[in-house]
């Protein structure tokens, strides 16, 4: 006993005990995977011919294929614009609340709670209960036409735009939940001595806002971006639960669409070449990402400590 | 390298152990009728394993459940062969099974599928030939009705039993034709009398006609006529047109043959019709859809023939009685009239390759689908399966859940019924005109293009899984399409 | 002038919040309100807002196992088994994820263990889609039997957790002040002892609001989960999508209630931890 703890007391041990487990599952569950998803797409595999480890190799046949998918590419080009639409709205809104909610004010506390509620719900719920209120003559309408003064009866999941203003607002609905929190976080944590200092210095409130609080916040900022960008570009929830990808193919999202090469058509090494596409775009726009994020935290880290 | 030898030795003497215990059990189990014969081979095999429980894993789509659980049930009582169903939604059963043959992990023994999946399973090794199993169960499909059981067998050998006759059915209100006035109105109008329309035109101007928008809201009191239009289920109803067209989906060369004048006419029609329809039948299919039509929201309804258990329910529906079934409607071509029933799903018990226990869910399989079993689940009050024997004809129970009418029109509409395209890849060739047939519902792309980008779309698709390979399995599936322009 | 704008500002908040609090709650509360309708109230024109005579058939529904309650009479429900999947799977699979990542998190902040670019190349695994890896995470699990299994699927979630759990825990630990565990590790306290009575006390609420975080986002997950399960495992969300996927049944009262099941036990717990969850998120990203 006294000899596994004094083991555990070395550093070497101690700082790779974590650490070995992690990356062995990686190693272990992601990394095979990804060879195996290399090794798929350099085949003309279907499941309906022959077994993938006796599949003969073509090349690059599957990414030309994939390459001229125009379904593919318009899947993809959608899921960048979901995203495009749905995360700017969701990090305004969130910003926008968490502002609103900044100070200690009487009902704070309930609004905070309503906000954080969307989060917590599964999204297939979510799905689910959207195609409850969308419907033709449903609640929603009712709302709107009240709301417009005239009736309104608009086809939510049955008309092309609507259905994909429906996936971008279940999105929107649900995430702003996570920016909001992410903001007040973030608002929370703002150390206060510049905010004071820039105050004796005679600085106006939206003086202190922009200069010194948003730069403050920068990181965090682009934190929220990274996070719940690279999550709407997996959309597969809504679209499945509420149009089953319709109408025609107003909501289908790259991650519905492999889903239908890979299982439904049986297209696995299409599907394989597609997915790597489909990775290389992600990777080139995380790259980026995460070189921001990088930065920002490194000059904090330097002017922590300067 | 002796070693080796002495192994396989051994090994043949268990196969021919194996081989010789398999034969002294391969005879036809006792019993009188199918089912009798299902259940005393399920507990012979019981026997042979030395099991007094067991219990199948079995895919199924949700919406089946109710209507099949309590005949297992019973069938457990008698063999002790139980069913842990899991359910899938009934559009992702391709995918799942898919998965399974990729996985080959024997999750399941057996599930129930459509015939469109049928070719890319076989193909992909999932679905296991049971021919052999037919025989020895002398599984009574002389009864059934023919063009059904055709649809289970692929490239020579039968794959499944077929649980379910789902070629389309037309209902419409018959009340509401009766109604004081309105048939010499429809008459002066349309100068035919109202009833069953014979072709698509006269489907129109019924629909037209019973549309009724009393207060001009555009929220109609009553629909002229419904069908399906929803992702996933539209492209069936645009079909059964383009066969009445006498359209053909490819010619022998597989070279697609949508694009032409009767796919494009046929289009037309299917996008016209729907203006009588209610709003969100783009989202919808049997669950929204049956009890729409029996609440009376409706005039007609062109859709599987489980409706009339909707629409007789004494306590769900409100049309009880009030429903006349017809013969699907066509189109005159070439002088002629041309009906064609589209064979739009049908349920058929598969059994897995890699199931651990084929040939117990195999029984089970002949169980639900023989003659005595199948009346009563075709009868039953949550039934999805639809008349497909001769037998049912006469059966008083079905008789009883459905009206004699409509059996009589179902079956008879068979005569005419034309398969949905059951080639390797239909999935993908299904999909392909099913977006675009919706695309040009909502207006994004015109009929022509809607149909040449199917044809595109398709040529891909036969490219990449082999053209020679289709061309043979084209010529099968078209010794299946009818021959018959009417139903005598 | 100021004076008036000073009063009018918590008005214009209170509008605006409110507004938001409309539109949040809106579905939430018709869900809630389905729930307890009888069947003929799903679907009215004009739409019930309240159920004329509330009913608990829609539970008692969802939670007998067996019965049949779709109208056309169709479908059962089980759904004991996958909330019951669900809590094993996601309740296991945070935990790993929160155990390991933890302490990941702490060995990089202290040691630099894995370099200095090794957070961000892990949020890097978060930023590959599901379905990139799910056909090939078949034929994969499939060779390591752990296809439609809990272990498997506990895997899986742990993996793709990670990131967020590391992401989420380095600012904790970069809040516990190092001098203190430097003055006690002077006074010859072991490495564990400072674990155990200096970080953990000062890092337990972020444990607790990242483990909340990854809960919900594996007990939402459906993807991975709907690839990776056959008939052992069913998990809440597989349900849901199977009843609810966009052409099969409307069977809205029992639909809503096994969504506010669903929902019920994450806003609890949410709301157990929100004072600290609205502190947890700042990702260590702001300057001291």
């Amino acid at each position: 006993m006294t000899g596994l703890r004094r083991w555990l007391e070395r550093e070497r041990v101690f700082r790779w005990l974590p650490f070995i487990p992690v990356q062995g599952l990686f190693a272990l569950l992601l990394f095979p995977n990804f060879l195996l998803l290399v090794y798929l797409s350099l085949l003309s595999w279907r499941i309906t011919r022959g077994t993938w480890w006796n599949a003969a190799f073509t090349g690059l046949d599957s990414f030309q294929r994939a390459l001229e998918d125009e379904r593919f590419l318009w899947a993809l080009a959608r899921t960048f614009g979901f995203a495009a639409a749905a995360v700017p709205l969701e990090l305004l809104l969130g910003f926008g609340l968490a502002l609103l909610c900044r100070r200690h004010f009487r009902g704070r506390r309930f609004y905070t709670t309503v906000f954080l509620l969307p989060m917590m719900i599964v999204p297939a719920v979510v799905g689910y209960d959207l195609s409850m209120l969308l419907i033709d003559q449903g609640p929603f309408n009712q709302l709107l036409s009240l709301l417009a003064g005239r009736a309104i009866t608009v086809r939510w999941l049955s008309e092309y735009t609507p259905a994909q203003l429906a996936v971008i607002g279940a999105d929107v609905w649900q995430w702003t939940a996570l920016t909001f929190l992410i903001f007040t976080s973030g608002l929370a944590g703002l150390p206060e001595d510049p905010i004071r200092a820039a105050r004796v210095m005679g600085a106006s409130r939206w003086q202190i806002f922009w200069h010194v609080e948003l730069p403050l916040l920068k990181p965090v900022i682009a934190i929220a971006v990274i996070l719940r960008s690279m999550e709407a570009l997996k959309i597969f929830d809504y679209p499945m639960l509420l149009t089953q990808a319709g109408p025609g193919n107003a909501t289908e999202t790259v991650a519905v669409y492999l889903w239908r090469v890979g299982w439904e058509f049986a297209r696995v090494s299409d599907a394989a070449a597609m997915s790597l596409v489909l990775l290389v775009v992600v990777a080139m726009y995380s790259f980026v990402a995460i070189r921001v994020l990088r930065r920002e935290r490194r000059r904090l880290a330097e002017e922590g400590v300067a | 390298m002796k070693r080796a030898f002495g192994f396989l030795s051994i090994a043949g003497t268990v196969a021919l152990l194996v081989a010789g215990s398999t034969a002294a059990s391969a005879q036809t189990p006792p019993g009188g009728t199918a089912d009798a014969r299902a259940i005393s081979g399920a507990k012979a095999y019981m026997q042979a394993k030395g099991l007094t429980s067991l219990k199948l894993n079995m895919m199924m789509p949700s919406i089946f459940t109710a209507g099949s659980t309590l005949e297992m049930t019973i069938f457990e009582k008698e063999t002790g062969i139980g069913v842990n169903y899991f359910e899938v939604g009934i559009l992702q059963v391709q995918a799942k099974a898919m998965s399974e043959a990729v996985a080959k992990s024997g999750s399941f023994d057996f599930w129930i599928g459509d015939p469109i999946s049928l070719p890319d399973l076989v193909e992909a090794g999932l679905a296991r030939p049971i021919d052999d199993l037919v025989v020895r169960g002398k599984a009574d499909l002389d009864d059934i009705v023919p063009g059904f059981q055709e649809q289970a067998q692929y490239k020579g050998k039968t794959y499944g039993l077929v649980a379910d006759g789902d070629n389309f059915i037309l209902a419409i209100r018959k009340d509401l034709i009766e109604a004081p006035g309105e048939r010499q109105k429809f008459k002066a109008k349309y100068g035919w009398e109202p009833g069953c329309p014979d072709t698509y035109e006269q489907w129109y101007q019924l629909a037209e006609f019973f549309t009724r928008d009393p207060k001009g809201t555009g929220v109609p009191e009553l629909y002229g006529a419904m069908g399906y239009r929803a992702r996933g289920w539209g492209w069936r109803w645009w079909l059964q047109q383009f066969y009445a067209k006498g359209g053909m989906p490819f010619d022998d060369g597989m070279k697609p043959l949508v694009a032409g004048k009767e796919g494009v006419e046929a289009l037309r029609d299917y996008i016209a019709l729907t203006k009588f329809m209610p709003k969100d039948i783009l989202g919808w299919a049997t669950p929204q859809a049956y009890p729409f039509y029996a609440g009376g929201n409706a005039f007609s309804i062109m859709t599987y023939p489980s409706i009339a258990i909707a629409a007789e329910h004494p306590d769900r529906s409100k049309v009880v009685g009030k429903n006349k079934y017809c013969l699907v409607p066509g189109y005159v071509v070439g002088g002629k009239l041309v009906r064609r029933a589209i064979q739009g799903y049908g349920n058929i018990f598969y059994v897995s390759n890699y199931a651990k226990h084929p040939e117990a869910a195999y029984w089970l399989s002949q169980y639900m689908t023989s003659k005595e079993v199948s009346a009563r689940l075709v009868a039953g009050p949550n039934s999805v399966y639809d008349p497909y024997r001769k037998s049912h004809l006469t059966d008083p129970r079905v008789i009883k859940a459905r009206t004699k009418e409509m059996v009589e029109i179902h079956l008879k509409n068979a005569q005419v019924m034309a398969p949905m395209i059951l080639i390797q890849g239909a999935v993908e060739y299904n999909d392909a005109l099913d977006l675009n047939v919706q695309e040009a519902l909502l207006g994004k792309i015109t009929a022509e293009d809607a149909l040449k980008n199917t044809a595109a779309a398709w040529e891909k698709i036969t490219n990449q899984i082999g053209r020679r390979q289709q061309i043979e399995g084209w010529k099968a599936l078209k010794a299946a399409y009818p021959t018959k322009n009417v139903p005598d | 002038m100021r004076r008036g704008r000073r009063k009018l500002f918590p008005l214009v908040r209170h509008a605006l919040l409110l507004a938001w609090t409309a539109v949040t709650l809106f579905p939430i509360y018709w869900m809630v309100m389905t729930s307890f309708k009888h069947a003929g109230e799903w679907v009215t024109w004009p739409p019930r807002w309240f159920p004329h005579e509330p009913t608990l058939v829609n539970y008692v529904k969802v939670l007998t196992p067996g019965t049949s309650t779709f109208e056309l009479g169709r479908q059962t429900l089980k759904i004991l088994k996958p909330i019951g999947d669900s809590l094993v799977v996601s309740g296991i699979g945070s935990l790993l994820a929160v155990v390991l990542g933890s302490a990941l998190a702490y060995s990089w902040a202290r040691f630099g263990t894995g370099g200095r670019n090794y957070p961000y190349n892990i949020l890097s695994i978060r930023m590959v889609p599901p379905i990139v890896i799910a056909v090939p995470f078949v034929v994969y699990f499939v060779t390591l039997r752990l296809l439609d299994t809990y272990t498997g699927l506990i895997l899986v979630y742990v993996a793709t957790c990670l990131p967020y759990v590391i992401w989420m825990m380095l600012a904790f630990v970069e809040e516990v002040p190092v001098e203190l565990e430097r003055a006690a590790r002077l006074m010859g306290v072991s490495r564990l002892r400072v674990l155990r009575s200096v970080v953990l006390p000062l890092t337990a609420s972020g444990l607790v609001v990242t483990f909340l975080f990854v809960f919900i986002l594996n007990w939402s997950e459906l993807l991975l989960a709907i690839t990776l399960t056959n008939t052992e495992v069913s998990t809440l969300p597989i349900t849901l999508n199977k009843f609810q996927s966009a052409n099969e049944g409307r069977d809205y009262g029992p639909q809503a209630a096994i969504g506010t099941l669903a929902t019920l036990p994450v806003v609890v717990m949410g709301f157990l931890i929100q004072k600290h969850l609205l502190r947890g998120f700042s990702f260590g990203l702001l300057r001291k």
